[in-house]
């Protein structure tokens, strides 16, 4: 499917990819300007950071920094809560919004689909500060409304923020809330780029509905799927600090399973007010996501090329 | 519409950038405030009070007062609540300022004179700022010392500290209950019954990180590294917290009271839940004000009802923790240090200025009632409420309401409290770091103690077997040595 | 034409969706609903799904400084529309040049837009670099250009560039057009849902951005919409929050303070919702890929 498009002329060659280039240059320019250079603060993480030396004239403390976190007590709970809820929230969306778009692949009437998109999207609008307060309004113990539903049903009301077993599917549940309309846009716009002739020559061999989708519809999905997925993995070291922080409303009780390394880090930030450890967290994520992003797309090469991101 | 919109953006956002260009991009350093005053030199000042609307024309009127007097004119930066998450970043980022607001629970000195953001103005204070030194009592100087070096000047205003229960005016009166008989939780039971009974409200509790204070102790850093001393302990001998039998005790008057359904637990330790139940008149009593003369009157037009407190039954108390609670330290990033602190020396001794930088412009932003009463304006464009965090407040203007001579009782509150053996001492938790963290973290997992839900033996035994996982046996030898050491040198 | 589904799927797909659409219109409600209701009610009854005590009061504070906020809204328009045009014309434009395989320098590329989604150098260098620097403080452009480049964007783009068929280009190039006329003749018209799809997510990026106003804007004139609303709950939370040392003159009763919040999220999130609508034309189907024999 992928061919390379012959020139036949050496020069020719050489232009498209001058005139390629220079069509780049302003976006990689500007993506150096602000995200290459500040990556040379990271020698923050290596050295015991004053304010009156600066970045330079600090002293140097190799990974005194990282074995800050490392040793922690609590390093190994941190690490297991943000890579297992990140994957879950991965794992869970990604069910979800594909299947959004699909359903919303076979509606006809635009109107509809137009207005369920327009509803779909609405949760991402809100900031975790607002869905934080509306699922206080849910799970208080005393006000709160699924606890006035329980009751109603006969059942004893739970203390929401008092017990850390339930939060896993909570917070899932929220993240799928938010994003899943989100991303189910996504997939639908990768969706309306699959060509109608493919569908009208099934349709033609006779295929139904569901053969349709599962032959035609995902695999054509598929490197939008991928490329999706990789992008997610090389960010789960990162928590969004936003959802785990409001949603959870910083209770002890709940570290458990929600504590994560960006809440973590938080926190032994405003006890100890050492950005060095902040900095060498921040390295770390970096390094495992890296690590994360190269090797599923490794594996993504050997299974189908022209899928992987690189 | 939108047409219409741009265009009228387009204005602003030129002109903005016009006014941009002009102010330049970050700083302030020397350069003139406006017009070409010789030799005025212009500084700059991060504070935590919110902006204001009508903030220029009250600028103009310090700057042009300041310029005069001692040569002067401050740009003052009003961050309002975003001022934790920014300041942190100005000063790590050694960007170019003069003074920034600091204490013990915003902006945090301790760390920072570790961190070697303020410059130590101890040997400057006699020479430069004489009246300052001479006013400021020397106690006040002793707790913001750190190393035998000053580096912030603190603001005046109440520093000692006693807890106080605020109570709704109205059910204190209307069930019949003396308010000077409350001096605990166990006190107050007979009042939260009949509160429940007559008006629904239930008792707040105590709030976690005040816990202490009810318990008679004092903290060496705060709620969540669990070290404190007694408070009327001259050897200061460091112990835990969470283990002392009057942490226990209050523990089970709280759980007492939530048996029989009368504590709405969540408010100790859910921060903002507790402050909206009180101020929608839902608590009976919660622990949670300082006392101070006046205070009545404050909170009463805080939260639109009339309040009354019942302080416990520990003395006020001055520890190092209520002096630093609001101070400025001059950055090391600062060209002009001496005019600085005279600018903050300003703010100590003159009446005019802090009244001018507390409450505005007379007649525009509030009225006379008498020489020295006040009345503020509503919805005058100039109205923050935060006279603590700028200056002097002893030279304020009284407000209505307040007893008319409410600076003079705070004094003699201030000179009669007992102060604290280890007045003076800041702890360094670098040698602990890893420990107080791992600490402060179960802390954080148990503070629904506070809640009166949960067992308390068995809980309060889970506590106290992580904390020692967590290692508070180190971080307690690590404060007693430092405590120590401190005694020793005095 | 596709075949028309059967009724049984029909209606279990409309009634999945319906349920979505519920479970995502609700809180929405709920957040209008307290924005209209008086916080007398909420704080003695709780939240609702209808408005109690139906009043005015929370945007009638939120708006008190008209101008104030008229101002903000006018910043973060330009900010928008300016980081909009920009923003989607070099993201698509990297993104094409990703997405021709014979490129020579495309894997390179790749991993110069990858290592920067996952490696940052933290707070302190940025705005290190961005304030002392590049000078960019207190300006409109430090608004728009940290958020210009959006690696994520640009691979999504890049995957939705590779659908169209390479034969289109080939064509065009055997018909003499260079690089940049296949660019906008060639490849934008077709991508069009994926266009708008990133556009709509570049403007939500902009319209709901405070972070940049934080940490690198003091002046008033320049607080985006976004902004002053974070900074009039802040304060309003610090006011509630430090209940021991507050201030005087000042009745936090009077501060309609949890309707205020959803009023705030009102005013702040309204508008997308009507801008949704407008790039919502490109999303639907009805693109025909037709015209060129493979």
């Amino acid at each position: 499917m992928k061919t390379k498009i012959r020139t036949g002329r050496k020069t020719a060659s050489r232009r498209k990819n001058l005139t390629l280039t220079l069509m780049a240059l302003p976006a990689a320019v500007i993506l150096f300007l602000f995200s290459y250079v500040p990556i040379g603060g990271l020698i923050i993480a290596f050295k015991d950071y004053r304010f009156d030396k600066g970045m330079f004239g600090s002293e140097w403390v190799g990974f005194k920094n990282f074995q800050f976190f490392f040793e922690s007590n609590d390093a190994w709970r941190v690490l297991r809560n943000t890579i297992g809820l990140n994957a879950l929230f991965i794992a869970i969306t990604l069910v979800i919004s594909v299947a959004l778009a699909l359903m919303m692949n076979e509606v006809r009437s635009r109107i509809t689909i137009k207005v369920v998109q327009t509803i779909m999207f609405f949760p991402y609008f809100m900031s975790w500060v607002v869905v934080g307060y509306l699922l206080y309004a849910y799970l208080h113990h005393d006000y709160g409304i699924l606890n006035q539903i329980l009751e109603f049903f006969g059942m004893e009301s739970i203390a929401w923020y008092a017990r850390s077993q339930y939060w896993p599917f909570i917070l899932t549940f929220m993240y799928a809330w938010k994003m899943a309309g989100y991303y189910a846009v996504v997939y639908y716009a990768g969706l309306m780029g699959i060509d109608d002739t493919y569908y009208e020559a099934a349709a033609l061999d006779g295929a139904s509905r569901w053969q349709m989708v599962w032959k035609i519809t995902l695999p054509l999905l598929r490197s939008v799927i991928i490329v999706m997925v990789i992008l997610q993995i090389g960010r789960i070291m990162y928590a969004d600090f936003g959802l785990f922080f409001n949603l959870t409303r910083d209770q002890g009780a709940l570290y458990a399973t929600t504590d994560v390394l960006d809440t973590y880090i938080y926190r032994a930030l405003r006890v100890t007010g050492n950005i060095g450890i902040s900095s060498a967290v921040g390295c770390f994520q970096a390094v495992v996501g890296f690590i994360l992003i190269t090797g599923t797309n490794l594996v993504v090469r050997k299974i189908d090329k022209e899928s992987a991101l690189f | 519409m939108k047409k219409r919109m741009i265009a009228l953006g387009m204005t602003a956002v030129l002109a903005a950038g016009a006014l941009a260009g002009c102010s330049g991009g970050n700083g302030g350093g020397s350069g003139d405030g406006g017009d070409a005053k010789k030799d005025v030199v212009n500084i700059r000042i991060h504070t935590t009070v919110p902006e204001q609307t009508d903030q220029d024309a009250v600028m103009e009127a310090l700057n042009e007062y300041t310029a005069e007097k001692i040569g002067v004119t401050c740009d003052w930066v009003f961050h309002g609540g975003s001022y934790a998450d920014k300041i942190q970043t100005i000063i790590a980022s050694g960007e170019e300022y003069d003074a920034c607001f600091t204490s013990n629970w915003l902006n945090p000195y301790n760390t920072n004179v570790a961190k070697g953001a303020f410059i130590d103005i101890s040997e400057m204070l006699p020479d430069v700022a004489p009246d300052l030194y001479e006013t400021i009592p020397d106690y006040m100087w002793t707790a913001a010392t750190i190393n035998g070096g000053i580096y912030a000047v603190p603001n005046q205003q109440i520093v000692a500290r006693q807890l106080c229960a605020l109570m709704p005016k109205e059910y204190v009166e209307g069930t019949g209950t003396d308010i000077n008989a409350v001096k605990n939780l166990t006190d107050m039971g007979d009042y939260a019954q009949k509160a429940y009974d007559q008006y629904g409200a239930q008792v707040g509790g105590v709030n976690i990180s005040s816990a202490a204070d009810y318990c008679g102790y004092e903290y060496i850093s705060d709620y969540l590294s669990a070290g404190v001393i007694k408070m009327d302990d001259e050897s200061a001998k460091v112990v835990n917290l969470y283990e002392t039998d009057e942490w226990i005790n209050m523990l089970n008057e709280l759980a007492d009271l939530n048996d029989k359904g009368l504590l709405d637990g969540e408010c100790g330790y859910m921060s903002e839940y507790g402050e909206s139940q009180r101020l929608a008149k839902k608590t009976s009593a919660f622990y949670s004000g300082t006392y101070k003369p006046g205070v009545e009157a404050e909170e009463s037009t805080r939260a639109g009802y009339d309040c009354v407190v019942a302080p416990v039954d520990v003395e006020p108390y001055i520890s190092t923790n209520g002096v630093i609670a609001t101070m400025y330290g001059i950055s090391v990033t600062s060209k002009h240090p001496e005019e600085t602190l005279k600018y903050l020396e300003l703010l100590s001794t003159d009446e005019y200025a802090i009244n001018l930088i507390s409450y505005g412009i007379e007649e525009k932003h509030y009225e006379k009632i008498d020489d020295h009463t006040i009345r503020t304006i509503a919805d005058s464009g100039y109205s923050h409420g935060q006279a603590w965090a700028l200056g002097n407040v002893f030279n304020t203007y009284v407000l209505e309401g307040q007893p008319d001579d409410v600076w003079e009782q705070t004094k003699e509150l201030n000179d009669s409290a007992k102060t604290s053996p280890i007045l003076g001492f800041s702890f360094d938790p670098e040698p602990v770091q890893q420990e107080i963290t791992n600490v402060s973290t179960v802390v954080k997992q148990y503070e629904s103690l506070v809640g009166g839900e949960l067992p308390v033996e068995e809980t309060n035994a889970e506590l106290l077997s992580q904390l020692e996982v967590a290692g508070i046996d180190k971080v307690i030898a690590e404060m007693q040595k430092q405590v120590d050491e401190f005694l020793a040198s005095k | 034409m596709k075949k028309e589904i059967s009724l049984g799927p029909k209606i279990a797909i409309y009634a999945v969706l319906i349920l979505f659409c519920l479970l995502c219109v609700i809180p929405i409600i709920t957040v209008v609903s307290i924005s209209f209701s008086s916080d007398m009610e909420i704080v003695k009854n709780g939240y609702g799904i209808i408005p109690k005590g139906f009043t005015l009061d929370a945007y009638a504070f939120v708006f008190k400084d008209a101008a104030a906020i008229l101002r903000s809204y006018a910043v973060t328009i330009i900010v928008t529309v300016l980081g909009l045009a920009l923003g989607l014309t070099l993201n698509a434009m990297i993104a094409y040049v990703l997405s021709r395989q014979d490129y020579k320098y495309n894997k390179q590329l790749t991993v110069f837009l990858i290592i920067p989604m996952v490696l940052s150098g933290g707070m302190v260098p940025s705005y290190i670099w961005i304030t002392r620097y590049l000078q960019l403080k207190n300006t409109i452009w430090v608004m728009i250009l940290p958020l210009l480049i959006v690696p994520w964007f640009i691979v999504l783009l890049r995957t939705f560039f590779r659908q169209i068929p390479t034969s289109l280009i080939e064509a065009a190039t055997v018909d003499g057009a260079g690089e940049l006329t296949i660019f906008a003749r060639v490849i934008l018209p077709l991508a069009k849902p994926a266009l708008a799809t990133v556009g709509m997510f570049i403007t939500l990026n902009y319209w709901n951005d405070w972070f940049q106003p934080l940490m690198y804007i003091d002046q008033r004139e320049l607080y985006n919409l976004q902004y002053r609303l974070y900074i009039m709950m802040r304060d309003v939370q610090e006011m509630i929050r430090n209940s021991a040392v507050s201030g005087m003159g000042i009745s936090v009763a009077d501060m309609p303070t949890e309707s205020m919040r959803m009023a705030m999220c009102v005013v702040a999130a309204g508008p997308m919702l009507v801008v949704f609508p407008f790039f919502q034309k490109y999303f639907v189907k009805g693109l025909t890929v037709g015209g060129v024999k493979g």
